[in-house]
């Protein structure tokens, strides 16, 4: 009986990842069709196929502009999803996310670190490009890692969800103080460098940086996969999961680690990316009605991944001059999305309120 | 003969201009400035302010009565006025003295004639009323201050100066009569303003027959977003009388622009020039803010300029300080880039190239 | 060759004793039934037992291991446990629930075999919850989820099971089905060790009682012989005449 029961599930589970997989592909495809600039559909075509456009200018946009772009909000999407997903379940919050952990600001500061140090000891130019990104990446993963490290540490001794939330807040407020300190003492360039990345972009990457994040997230993405089963088990509660036989300790360092790294690259390239790692994760539960890793990791990448896009279209303002920030769209419709959460969050069924 | 004599006297002395009338020396006349004029009452001479602050919908009039000796400053685009008067002295309190690119001020602050008032935002109001001064000249975005409504409880005048809400070249620099008025300095005002404009409008003789106008990209991306100057804005007069062609002149509104960054690559990416790059001041730190600024025609020719050639002793650039009190250099700076045929022995002051 | 044994077992917190000398058995087979008031340690005793808690001192064998030497994977595949918390992500399926008992069996990704399936089968059989299936947690009644999160430690295939106070949010009648259950378990060979206060209902299902009480060694028993001693009135300090 159990046999059958499965054999139906994984012909549903199918075709819900065929449709969005489906579903991801026309919307990269649309992102790309549509900017500012009015290309025609036929020429996007061809680009795509290959056959390079007379008009200089148009192929310029399409592999400059419009392709990096969608693949950055595509790796954006998942990494942020991912990240948030696997914060709410170490945390046993459903309000739990990279930007209200302060995960984002240790990444913020790691960037800042680079920036305002590489400027005073003159070398921020001189690194060749690559070893620059590296660099980037590496110390907004580690500023990530270590805000979540200390909330980690404290949610072993601190049952309380809202206190740990607090803690996350204020560790957050620390370092904006921390990085608001640091421009202080610096010059203009320096800066403006960190008030342009602190605007939040997904259109800035170049095709190396591309080079240099692509694989950091796929990296993370195999890494939730593998994290899934532990992830199940804490579902059901710290004790329930060490009769399972899940070393805690060992869990918590992985799923920390993972979600810096996820988390931290992304925040590293694109600047702060304000709720979709927390509302993705909820999305994804509530329209597939289920709370198994294993499904909601694939579910979220391509949700993530999709709805990033989407967010992305909308802020390009198709057709007009005019560009909206993308943290405006993802607050705009991010922010009540979280407030309807919150409200409705007894009926949320995983509360993991203990 | 004797009944002639006496009334010819009185003709004479009727004729005579009024001893109240020699004392007014400047010309009340403001051309360009729309922000403030002065007016004679019944009780005396005033400046008035028209809109204080963005979005003012009263004025602020000053009765005009002792010169100011001491004042307090706010900004450093106040400071070159002083200077400029001759009346460098007459600041004795300024927030963070860091911040300023004049030497002249930076000595006396190194001597301890300015008193330096920390943070713009919360500024010491201890200091600054421990000083005394005669006034505080102001800036406000809103019309709301905590700290101006505190130093004018204390009894020290507030002045506000909204010369930054000036939406032309010569009318900003006008308000050097608004110093003058108060510093007791009108004729030099005047005649300082006299010369600056004929310098102007000799430049923009100059270019106004121009064969070919090139064309003129300014800004950097922020983000997704790149900040353009609207078509009525100060900066596109600047390149209008240059004898540039301003890519966005089509644009009506005197503010800024929010464009998205492929739609200015499609129009700018061949423009002849691209002036104008916030804080970057090499192509090396140009190209590591965003390596597509390298598509840009401009980049590859080397025609990129920017205002990062005069430095203070601090570091800042001058030109945010006292650019906007010499719109004849600007434009002159602009021509010298855009036509140097038409000023082969002048020098850039602002701008360079950037390498 | 006993399931379990104590040497010399302390429990306790930091520097609370709460017992002391504990040399306990459990056979295969076994329905123990562990009672004393509250706060007496029966949680703490059961948590040690588990390997949930260090001992303050002496040991638990598992066979012959000592427990600490024993890798926590190694250790679900000897215990499991029911526990009054309820599980948080109350979403879950029961299928997914129970399919969670084979963690320490299935493959990297959760996989599950042949074995495992037929694992969870013999649980909704023993359990009698082949109708709640696809039912999520929070749909089920108290009674309902308590056979469920059972049905979880039997597919866990473990040679212990250790619930702590099993019946206790329960009707009379699940309070019956669920002892009757692991009555029924315990003769299957496995162990079951709960701790209680229905000390009627449990005296018909179990082999033994341990009492416990403050500052005394652990009483063993034929549950019977302990009522009819008074040993468990004087355990729970019950009034004459309750028992």
């Amino acid at each position: 009986m159990i046999r059958q029961h499965f054999d139906t599930s994984i012909s549903k589970w199918r075709l819900v990842f065929v449709g969005l997989a489906v579903a991801l592909v026309l919307v990269f495809l649309l992102s790309i069709a549509l900017g500012s600039v009015r290309i025609p559909i036929s020429h996007t075509f061809h680009f795509l196929i290959g056959q390079p456009l007379e008009n200089a200018g148009w192929q310029s946009i399409l592999i400059n502009f419009r392709l990096p772009k969608a693949l950055t909000a595509v790796l954006v999407g998942a990494a942020l999803g991912l990240s948030g997903l696997q914060m709410q379940t170490l945390f046993r919050n459903p309000v739990a996310g990279p930007f209200i952990l302060g995960v984002s600001s240790g990444a913020g500061l790691g960037v800042a670190l680079v920036i305002f140090l590489g400027f005073s000891f003159g070398v921020y130019f001189g690194i060749p490009d690559l070893a620059r990104d590296w660099l980037l990446v590496v110390s907004a993963a580690l500023g990530s890692f270590l805000v979540l490290s200390v909330v980690g540490l404290a949610a072993i001794r601190i049952r309380n969800s809202v206190s740990l939330l607090i803690i996350g807040l204020m560790f957050g407020s620390t370092i904006s103080a921390v990085v608001s300190i640091m421009q202080y003492f610096s010059q203009a360039e320096n800066i403006q460098a960190y008030v342009i990345w602190s605007f939040g972009s997904l259109g800035s990457l170049s095709w190396g940086e591309l080079q240099v994040l692509a694989p950091v997230v796929i990296f993370g993405c195999l890494l939730s996969f593998a994290l899934s089963k532990r992830l199940n088990a804490l579902l059901l509660g710290d004790n329930y999961a060490t009769s399972l036989g899940l070393n805690l300790k060992t869990t918590r360092l992985l799923i920390i680690v993972n979600t810096s790294l996820l988390a931290g690259s992304v925040t590293a390239f694109c600047g702060p990316i304000a709720f979709v790692g927390l509302a993705i994760p909820h999305l994804a539960r509530m329209l597939f009605n289920t709370s198994n890793h294993l499904l909601l990791t694939p579910l979220v990448i391509l949700l993530g991944a999709v709805a990033m896009l989407i967010f992305d279209i909308i802020a390009q303002l198709p057709g007009s001059d005019a560009v909206l920030p993308i943290n405006a769209v993802t607050s705009l419709l991010g922010a009540p999305f979280v407030i309807w959460l919150v409200l409705r969050r007894n009926n949320l069924h995983y509360s993991f309120d203990q | 003969m004797t009944k002639t004599l006496p009334f010819l006297f009185i003709l004479l002395i009727a004729c005579s201009p009024q001893q109240g009338e020699k004392q007014s020396f400047g010309t009340s006349s403001i051309q360009h400035a729309t922000g403030f004029h002065i007016e004679t009452r019944t009780d005396g001479r005033y400046l008035v302010v028209d809109k204080p602050w963005p979005n003012a919908n009263v004025t602020k009039s000053y009765k005009l009565t002792k010169p100011f000796t001491r004042v307090v400053c706010t900004s450093t685009s106040h400071l070159p006025y002083f200077e400029m008067l001759g009346k460098s002295e007459a600041v004795v309190g300024f927030p963070n003295l860091k911040y300023i690119s004049s030497e002249t001020f930076v000595e006396l602050g190194k001597i301890d004639k300015i008193t330096d008032l920390g943070a713009d935002g919360n500024m010491n109001l201890e200091l600054l009323i421990g000083l005394q001064p005669d006034a505080v000249i102001a800036f406000d975005m809103g019309g709301e201050s905590a700290t101006l409504d505190k130093i004018a409880e204390a009894g020290i005048p507030v002045i506000y100066n909204a010369d930054f809400l000036e939406s032309t070249p010569l009318g900003r620099a006008e308000w050097i009569k608004f110093f003058g008025a108060l510093l007791n300095e009108e004729k030099k005002a005047d005649s300082i303003f006299n010369s600056i404009q004929s310098a102007y409008d000799r430049l923009t003789d100059m270019t106004a027959d121009v064969r070919k106008r090139p064309t003129v990209l300014t800004g950097v991306v922020y983000g997704d977003t790149w900040f353009m100057p609207g078509g009525r804005n100060s900066a596109a007069l600047f390149y209008e009388h240059a004898g540039a062609d301003y890519l966005w002149a089509d644009d009506s509104t005197s503010g800024w622009l929010e464009l998205n960054y492929e739609a200015v690559f499609e129009r700018a990416q061949q423009a002849d020039f691209w002036i104008g790059t916030a804080s970057f001041d090499s192509k090396k730190a140009l190209a590591a803010g965003d390596h597509r600024y390298q598509d840009f025609a401009p980049f590859r020719a080397d025609k990129v300029y920017n205002y990062t050639k005069k430095k203070g002793p601090n570091g800042g650039y001058d030109y945010f300080e006292s650019a906007y009190a010499r719109p004849d250099l600007v434009l002159a700076d602009l021509i010298k880039i855009l036509h140097p045929d038409l000023l082969p022995h002048y020098q850039t002051v602002y701008y360079e190239q950037l390498r | 060759m006993s399931l379990l044994h104590t040497h010399d077992l302390a429990i306790g917190y930091g520097k609370k004793t709460l017992s002391a000398g504990l040399n306990l058995v459990i056979e295969p087979g076994q329905l123990i039934g562990l009672i004393g008031q509250n706060g007496v340690g029966k949680s703490t005793l059961m948590r040690t037992l588990c390997g949930f808690q260090a001992a303050l001192s002496g040991e638990v064998f598992i066979g012959e291991k000592a427990i600490k030497s024993i890798p926590a994977s190694e250790l679900a595949k000897k215990i499991s446990v029911v526990l009054t918390e309820k599980p948080g992500a109350q979403n879950l399926t029961v299928l997914e629930l129970i399919s969670l008992g084979r963690h320490p069996y299935s493959g990297w990704l959760g996989q599950l075999r042949e074995a495992d399936v037929a694992a969870m089968e013999r649980a909704f059989e023993q359990c009698q919850i082949h109708y709640l299936l696809e039912k999520r947690l929070h749909q089920l009644s108290d009674g309902q989820l308590q056979k469920v999160m059972i049905a979880r430690a039997l597919a866990q295939d473990t040679d212990l099971i250790v619930l702590d106070e099993p019946t206790s949010h329960l009707d009379l009648r699940n309070k019956v089905e669920v002892l009757e259950l692991l009555k029924h378990v315990s003769t299957t060979g496995k162990s079951v060790l709960i701790s209680t206060h229905e000390i009627t209902l449990a005296a018909k299902v179990c082999d033994t009682f341990w009492g416990m009480d403050f500052g005394q060694p652990i009483a063993i028993d034929l549950p019977d012989n302990m009522i009819r001693s008074g040993q468990v009135k004087q355990l729970l300090h019950l009034q004459e005449g309750v028992l």
